[in-house]
């Protein structure tokens, strides 16, 4: 059988599996929901996930393990996941395969020729993943000043790690840099002892941005699959609405048509994922070369390289995604997969200077502590930012984020919304709850996000805990912010008009919102009596809307009069007024005296002891432009910092 | 170039073999994957009905009971309160409404074996076992069998009913088979062993004298017996008597004389409604007599017990029951 | 022929190397992950630096209270703690010692709203005498830390005397809990003066206070608190209550030479102020309240604080069975 078959049917088996796996992400047990299917798999094979999130969290978050099994055939066959899994590279190779379809040989060819550019993926990586480790650097300079007696270690790490490094040619002279290197720490630990550098660390896990995994998770489930359903209308009864979701639009479109200009573009320039296959697979065991034999120079293994790794020559193996084109394409079966090294010569790692490895690493060592600088961790913080619930504190979400948008995927309401810029650069496209969007607020019975979340950023919830009950009782509910009534705009505060939604569709018990009877005199109410009967009053004017006061919202009081004398109106035409029979006037007001129609508001108040910040009766608000209750982050639990009661 | 067929080593077929082989395996395994999950996650949560709390076995099996071996749950379980109730019993709900139901939780439960074979439990908290007794003794089926759950419990061919305290049990089975009727004993049986009652045992329906009683015919009142609106707790049973059925009732008040006043005062309903004073022939000490509708009516009291008999046919025959209740409660009561 | 051998031999060299390297970096990516594996993720509120405060109270010295009258501070304490036996009773050759003062507000002195320098610099002056290694004095003031300590005069009888004046950082703040208590739960307590300290002495003034009828050694440590402490307020009595359960302090030292009878804290008119030429020294800080309380005249009764810490065991309210010592300093 055909290795080129085998790879084909592997890629689009995974590409289907990933499909599906978006598809049946809706909360439910049928078969074509949730239920049990291993709906993160594919993320949790993904290692730059797990060596992110070991990085900024110190540990290897349950399903993350997965990764292991990837880094180890990595290390052992190259990169497999490329070119026979990753269903991104799926897609790019997809059309790439179009975009070269009617072009020359000698096109082709200059196509798959390697580009010094291809380089810039591992400088991404590691700028990523330096953001990542700010927190390891600020531990580490910490550990410098509370155990004076540990530098020596700290040299040993130091130098294990430059040997490291040597292996990557990043660093040709062995002795020199082990010296450039002492010193650096040396200083590093003394400079530390006097002052608090690990304030000029902070990590953050912005992987998501470029990490083919999360990005076509994101792409798929908050693009593709609301366009596509809104034809079909099986995956969700009511459209999904994805708050900017354009922009994420436009990244995957971006990448999937620059493979019109160079095949598999993203892989080859842009993919961080793909630069740590290639940093690990240069000593793998397996690797595609040449054999010792009689090569003609045709290059049709260059025909249809994917990764731009120049077989024909000396290969590139850090650049080969095992697509096995070239062994396919060699006539004289040259193109072999073996424990050998090519028989033409290897170039064994990644271009890599030391120059731009130094550039990317301080990039991204520096650029954490400038954005935290506006101060969205502090004082700055941002109420808009109502995040899921169990979600973590923000510094510590922001470690675990991969923007994979699940959360946003599974929520049965599509309440949770991709933020744009409410949380800062750092927080784009991570989850945020608008109430206004969805088809109610975030639903009381339900923990979907907390149990989809990859990386436990929301952490996993059971609902005791979500609702406060049982083992939690005493800690109480979890609260994702307060909901404040907007009294300019709430119809009984604002409008004499009675509206009691938000407190009816508040879903506590007991409930959060409640109510103040409150009696307002309408516009034009007050009148003047012609004559009144024991159950009526006949005006003067005749300017009454009829049955305007028929609700039985409105009511009749002698001007001046106390409140028991207060009556409801049972009916009205344009000059009278007609109270209910069951309690008719005590005294009858006298002609020529004045009446006021009143309307009964009955104005919702919040009780901030009880409100968990659903959002329910956000969304159930009549007012529906800027709704009259607003739900905002104030006494979130999950930091107390922003709590408003003690 | 087109048209090459590049020979295929035996290596390369075996590497794609197992390749394939593991996308198979994976398959599989996603496959087998998707059945295993926390059922507690989908299903809404209930809030506690009364005292019953879910058990940590309960939430996994997605049940707010124990659930033995051979039963699973079919459908997610439903909680109502006496708002509600309506939406599931219909009509129905007045009987529990009356009788001072919190709530109540029921959840179809199926054979696992069998998913066709299933029944529906139902849970009532009626708060104390005198409410509980009265929504059962009002229901009480004609093909009613003893059953030994609890001491108010029976069954009927596909179902059975008991008291547990303040808890009432209904489990109705779809299909009146044997494989049925043993599970919902097993699981009624987890559950009272899980819930054990306070209270087992009614004091009153030992005051009744057991000739003649009609077997399963006692019956609660926890309001208006009889129309009348004094007559509160009220217990009664059914005797047959040469041919003719005949209530036997009684309540107990927590003092004498409170006991005679409400005695005098049901009299005093019965004339005031068109009775007819008949009189006593005193065996029955203080008995009151009236004629009403047809059918006699006796009322007495004895110590703080309010006894007497509603609908006999005759006066003798109020006479003669009211007698033996009166012996009864004098026996009981010394 | 040797050609080959030579080439064979080099590749299964680096073949097996690369055997190597691929199975230490498995095995070293094995074992990092089974080293940091976590399968229950992070829980609600993980608090990792909680710390507690030690107790600084001495029993083996028993509860002891003097109540010393005079117009001059220097003279009035140096005559209370000789009437307790010296400060040597309490302060010991090598102690470190920490001064909670009063500094909450960027006022004179003479506003009588925080800590008297002049005090502050003969205890500071007193604990050095009795063979005190350090001495440290800090607070967390409500206003800008700097111009409070500099505008009270404290910073500078500080330096003179020789203390160690520790200004709050917000690295200098751990969360703590207090144990049975329901509002001290993992908030932030300024705990970087505290290192290393083995004896507390809280100095306070007596003051009016708005909210909760008085501002005595209690409420003195309401100073320790960081984060928004203004949330407190909403249960005054019940927040002096904790952190009185919070603080075992050696000694408070309650400076009533001039009382702030009205306007409290901040007072801010000379008016507001009364002679009551008093200080109060207690290893007890629920009698020294109640004491101090009478020279705002006003009773223990009239303060649910009191009430609430004394019953919560922190000390008795009855001040008088402390056998308090009376003396004039003139």
């Amino acid at each position: 059988m055909n290795i080129i078959t085998v790879r084909r049917i592997s890629q689009v088996f995974f590409f289907v599996l990933f499909l599906w796996f978006c598809v049946i992400s809706s909360f439910g047990e049928n078969w074509w929901q949730l239920r049990g299917w291993p709906v993160n798999w594919i993320l949790q094979l993904d290692p730059l996930i797990a060596l992110g999130t070991v990085l900024t969290t110190r540990t290897l978050y349950a399903g993350l393990a997965w990764a292991l099994l990837t880094l180890a055939l990595t290390v052992l066959l190259g990169r497999f996941f490329c070119g026979w899994l990753c269903p991104f590279g799926t897609i790019h190779q997809f059309f790439g395969w179009i975009g070269r379809r009617g072009k020359k040989f000698a096109e082709r060819i200059a196509a798959n020729q390697y580009r010094p550019p291809q380089v810039i993926k591992y400088y991404l990586l590691i700028g990523l993943l330096t953001a990542a480790a700010g927190g390891v650097f600020a531990d580490l300079s910490r550990v410098a000043r509370q155990w004076p007696a540990i530098p020596g270690l700290m040299v040993a790490i130091g130098l294990a790690a430059l040997s490291f490094l040597a292996i990557r040619k990043v660093v040709p002279n062995l002795k020199q840099a082990a010296g450039i290197l002492a010193a650096l720490v040396g200083g590093w630990l003394a400079l530390g002892m006097f002052l608090r550098t690990e304030a000029w660390f902070a990590a953050s896990l912005q992987i998501g941005w470029l990490d083919p995994i999360p990005l076509i998770h994101r792409s798929v489930n908050l693009v593709l699959l609301p366009i596509v359903d809104a034809a079909i209308g099986r995956l969700s009864t009511s459209p999904r609405f994805y708050i900017g979701a354009w922009m994420i639009g436009v990244v995957f479109l971006a990448a999937v048509l620059l493979n019109f200009v160079v095949p598999r573009f993203y892989c080859r320039f842009v993919c961080p994922l793909g630069a740590l296959f290639g940093v690990l697979s240069s000593p793998a065991l397996w690797r595609v070369g040449k054999r010792e034999g009689k090569c003609t120079n045709c290059e049709l293994c260059e025909n249809n390289c994917e990764g731009a790794c120049e077989p024909f020559e000396r290969i590139r193996s850090s650049e080969c995604l095992l697509c096995m084109n070239c062994l396919d394409a060699c006539q004289q079966t040259q193109m072999t997969y073996s424990t050998a090294r090519s028989a033409a010569g290897e170039v064994s790692g990644p271009d890599i200077s030391r120059r731009g490895f130094i550039i990317s690493a301080v990039a991204g060592l520096t650029a954490v502590p400038m954005m935290r600088l506006s101060g969205l961790l502090g004082t700055n913080w941002q109420p808009r930012v109502v995040r899921p619930p169990g979600a973590l504190a923000e510094e510590q979400f922001l470690e675990r984020c991969l923007k994979c948008d699940q959360c946003m995927r599974v929520c049965p309401t599509n309440v949770i919304q991709p933020a744009t810029t409410e949380a800062g650069l750092e927080g784009v496209w991570t989850p945020v709850l608008n109430f206004r969007v969805g088809t109610s607020g975030c639903q009381l019975n339900c923990v979907a996000c907390s149990q989809i979340c990859p990386t436990a950023a929301i952490r996993p919830l059971t609902l005791d805990e979500k609702l406060g009950r049982n083992e939690f009782a005493s800690a109480g509910p979890i609260r994702l912010g307060l909901a404040f009534v907007d009294r300019s705009r709430c119809l009984p505060w604002a409008m004499d008009k009675p509206c009691i939604v938000c407190q009816e569709n508040c879903p506590v018990s007991p409930k959060a919102i409640y109510l103040r009877e409150e009696f307002s005199t309408v516009r034009d109410g007050v009148l003047t009596v012609k004559n009144a009967t024991p159950t009526g009053v006949e005006l003067d004017s005749a300017a009454l809307t009829p049955g305007r006061f028929a609700t039985g919202d409105y009511f009749c009081k002698p001007a001046n009069g106390a409140d028991e004398e207060r009556r409801q109106i049972a009916e009205n035409t344009v000059n009278a007024v007609t109270i209910a029979a069951a309690k008719p006037w005590c005294a009858a007001p006298a002609a020529g005296s004045r009446v006021e129609v009143q309307v009964r508001l009955l104005q919702p108040n919040v009780d901030p002891r009880l409100c968990i910040g659903c959002g329910i009766c956000e969304h159930e608000c009549p007012v529906n432009g800027l709704r009259a209750v607003r739900v905002s982050a104030e006494n979130e639990t999950r930091n107390r910092k922003h709590s408003l009661l003690l | 170039m087109k048209g090459h067929v590049r020979s295929r080593g035996l290596p390369e077929t075996c590497v794609g073999s197992v390749i394939l082989l593991v996308l198979v395996i994976v398959a599989a395994g996603v496959f087998v994957k998707q059945f295993h999950y926390d059922r507690a996650m989908f299903l809404a949560a209930a809030p506690s009905v009364g005292a019953v709390k879910p058990s940590a076995s309960s939430t996994a099996t997605g049940s707010f009971v124990d659930l033995p071996g051979e039963l699973t749950p079919l459908s997610a379980p439903e909680t109502f309160t006496p708002d509600n109730l309506y939406d599931k019993i219909d009509g129905k709900a007045e009987l529990y409404l009356s009788a001072g139901v919190l709530g109540m939780r029921c959840q179809r439960l199926a054979l696992k074996n069998d998913p066709n074979t299933w029944l529906e439990f139902f849970l009532y908290d009626m708060d104390n076992l005198r409410q509980s007794f009265a929504v059962y003794s009002m229901q009480q089926r004609a093909d009613a069998q003893p059953l030994d759950m609890t001491t108010y419990a029976y069954k009927t061919k596909n179902a059975l009913f008991f008291c547990c305290g303040r808890y009432y049990v209904e489990a109705v089975a779809a299909s009146p088979t044997e494989a049925m009727m043993a599970a919902m004993l097993s699981v009624s049986r987890l559950f009272v062993a899980k819930n054990p009652p306070q209270e087992t045992h009614l004091a009153e329906p030992d005051l009744f004298p057991s000739e003649n009683l009609v077997p399963n015919s006692y019956m609660f009142q926890p309001a208006d017996a009889f129309g009348f609106d004094k007559f509160k707790n009220v217990f009664s049973a059914k005797y047959r008597v040469n041919g003719a059925e005949v209530m036997v009732f009684l309540t107990i008040r927590p003092t004498a004389e409170e006991a005679t006043a409400l005695s005098t005062a049901y009299q005093q309903f019965l004339l005031a409604n068109g009775g007819r004073k008949l009189p006593a022939t005193g065996k029955v000490p203080a008995a009151n007599l009236a004629e009403m509708l047809g059918s006699a009516e006796l009322v007495f009291s004895h110590g703080n017990v309010v006894g007497g008999v509603h609908a006999a046919p005759s006066a003798e025959a109020a006479e003669q029951m009211a007698a033996l209740l009166y012996e009864k409660i004098s026996e009981a009561t010394k | 022929m040797t050609d080959l051998h030579n080439a064979e031999a080099i590749s299964r060299r680096d073949f097996l190397v690369r055997t190597a390297k691929a199975g230490a970096a498995i095995a070293a990516t094995g074992v990092a992950g089974y080293w940091l594996y976590d399968r229950t993720g992070p829980k609600a509120g993980t608090v990792t630096d909680l710390v507690s405060l030690a107790d600084f109270s001495l029993p083996q010295v028993g509860p002891k209270m003097s109540i010393i009258t005079g117009a001059d501070r220097v003279k009035t304490i140096n005559r209370a703690f000789a009437s307790l036996g010296g400060i040597e009773q309490f302060i010991k050759k090598g102690d470190r010692v920490l001064l909670k003062v009063n500094a909450a507000f960027a006022s004179p002195p003479a506003f009588g709203a925080t800590a008297h320098p002049q005090l502050v610099a003969e205890v500071i002056r007193l604990c050095f005498q009795a063979g005190a290694a350090s001495v440290t004095v800090s607070d967390n003031p409500i206003n800008d830390p700097q111009s409070c300590f500099r505008l009270t005069g404290i910073a500078e009888a500080a330096q003179i005397a020789g203390a160690r004046l520790v200004l709050p950082q917000e690295n200098y703040f751990n969360p703590t809990t207090v144990r049975d208590g329901t509002l001290i739960k993992n908030w932030p307590l300024l705990y970087e003066p505290f290192r290393g300290v083995n004896k507390l002495i809280g100095i306070a003034p007596v003051k009016d206070h708005n909210r909760s009828g008085a501002s005595l050694s209690m409420k003195n440590w309401y100073g320790l608190m960081g984060g928004r402490r203004n949330v407190f307020h909403q249960d005054i009595h019940n927040i002096i209550k904790e952190l009185a359960m919070l603080v075992s302090p050696t000694l408070v030292i309650l400076d009533g030479t001039t009382t702030m009878m009205a306007n409290g804290p901040t007072g801010g008119s000379l008016d507001d102020l009364k002679q009551t030429n008093t200080i109060i020294v207690s290893t007890d800080q629920v009698a020294a309240d109640a004491f101090g309380a009478t020279l705002l005249g006003k009773s223990a009764a009239n303060l649910p604080f009191i009430r609430k810490a004394a019953a919560a065991g922190r000390g008795t309210a009855d001040y008088e069975s402390l056998k308090p010592a009376r003396d004039h300093a003139d």
